[in-house]
């Protein structure tokens, strides 16, 4: 299983996206730090040139619906649409369900448990 | 007993009396509140007479947006302001640029051209009102477009009284809201800082962030 953590937008917040990147780690997964400041396309490419089951996207900035829109249009353009994109950081509960129909797969929004956050990769890489 | 020492590795005893005070000058070590060393505090009565300043941290939107919120906290008892700009102004990115979409006016206002820190700041004295202006990596940029909005305004330079926040380590640190690399960053930073103290003596020219 390998996944991208990413930072999409100009959110410079890493800490959490990090937090959640050695989690994942410490599981046994293969993981791909995105760096910050990285465009929506930046990320596309980048989930397809490493062939990851899932994206997982951090924002922290109120920009979440646009950037994730974004990235969900960039794989499915590029014919990637079978890789799952996960988002979490400071999403308001009343985004969750916006997300979850544009595409993304889970919403892990602020005091989500580490240990719910790797279940939920692996299962959605197993599904994939 | 276990050796005790400070967050900087002075050795500290586990309990001290009035004999380790033989050898301290009171008036030279200690001195008195509001004089240096500064031990008893930075006011000589430190808040009994005057408060410390209040402002909450506010900016959302358009300057013009912000302006109105800046007057309805200022007419319910608010003395001074702490601005937010959005994270495209913090990176020096238009409002226009592809990397600022989705982010224009959402962690704060939107600052493109003086035009915009004026219609912030109208109706705003700013020799009378002190501003905190949070921003690092443009903080030179933004705190010159204050100091000409001052100007503007026939505010006298003695008398404008702003706090940028100008503490470009605290980005590298821990949030990543910087733009250039360490060494020329913190040439901006102390080029600001003695801008400001050559022309504006009341301004605090940085703010350490922590």
């Amino acid at each position: 299983m390998r996944v991208l953590i990413a930072k999409p937008g100009l959110d410079g917040h890493d800490r959490g996206a990090k937090v959640v990147a050695q989690a994942l780690r410490d599981a046994g997964v293969e993981v791909v730090y995105s760096g910050l400041k990285r465009t929506p396309d930046e990320i596309v490419q980048a989930a397809i040139q490493e062939d990851v089951d899932v994206v997982g996207l951090s924002v922290l900035s109120g920009a979440h619906v646009l950037l994730s829109r974004r990235v969900l249009e960039g794989l499915r353009a590029h014919g990637a649409a079978e890789i799952k994109v996960v988002v979490g950081g400071i999403i308001p509960p009343r985004d969750v369900e916006e997300l979850r129909k544009l595409g993304v797969a889970r919403v892990f929004p602020m005091g989500t448990p580490l240990s719910d956050i790797v279940a939920a990769f692996t299962k959605e890489a197993r599904e994939r | 007993m276990k050796e005790l020492r400070t967050h900087a590795g002075f050795p500290i005893k586990p309990l001290y009396g009035p004999e380790d005070l033989a050898d301290v000058d009171v008036e030279r070590d200690v001195g008195r509140p509001g004089e240096y060393p500064f031990t008893r505090g930075i006011h000589p009565t430190m808040y009994r007479e005057r408060l410390w300043t209040m402002r909450q941290y506010v900016g959302f939107g358009t300057p013009k947006e912000t302006n109105r919120r800046f007057k309805y906290l200022m007419a319910h008892g608010q003395d001074a302001l702490n601005v937010a700009f959005d994270l495209p102004t913090q990176l020096g990115l238009d409002s226009d640029d592809p990397r600022a979409e989705g982010e224009v006016g959402r962690v704060g206002m939107a600052i493109d051209t003086l035009a915009d820190m004026e219609d912030a700041f109208t109706g705003i004295p700013l020799d009378r009102v002190s501003v905190s202006l949070t921003i690092n990596g443009m903080a030179a940029p933004i705190t010159a477009m204050y100091y000409v909005v001052a100007e503007k305004q026939g505010a006298a330079a003695d008398r404008v009284v702003t706090t940028p926040q100008n503490d470009i380590l605290k980005e590298f640190v821990a949030r990543g809201t910087w733009i250039y690399p360490v060494e020329p960053s913190l040439r901006l930073v102390a080029d600001l800082i003695e801008f400001s103290a050559k022309r504006y003596p009341r301004s605090n020219p940085v703010s350490v962030g922590g």
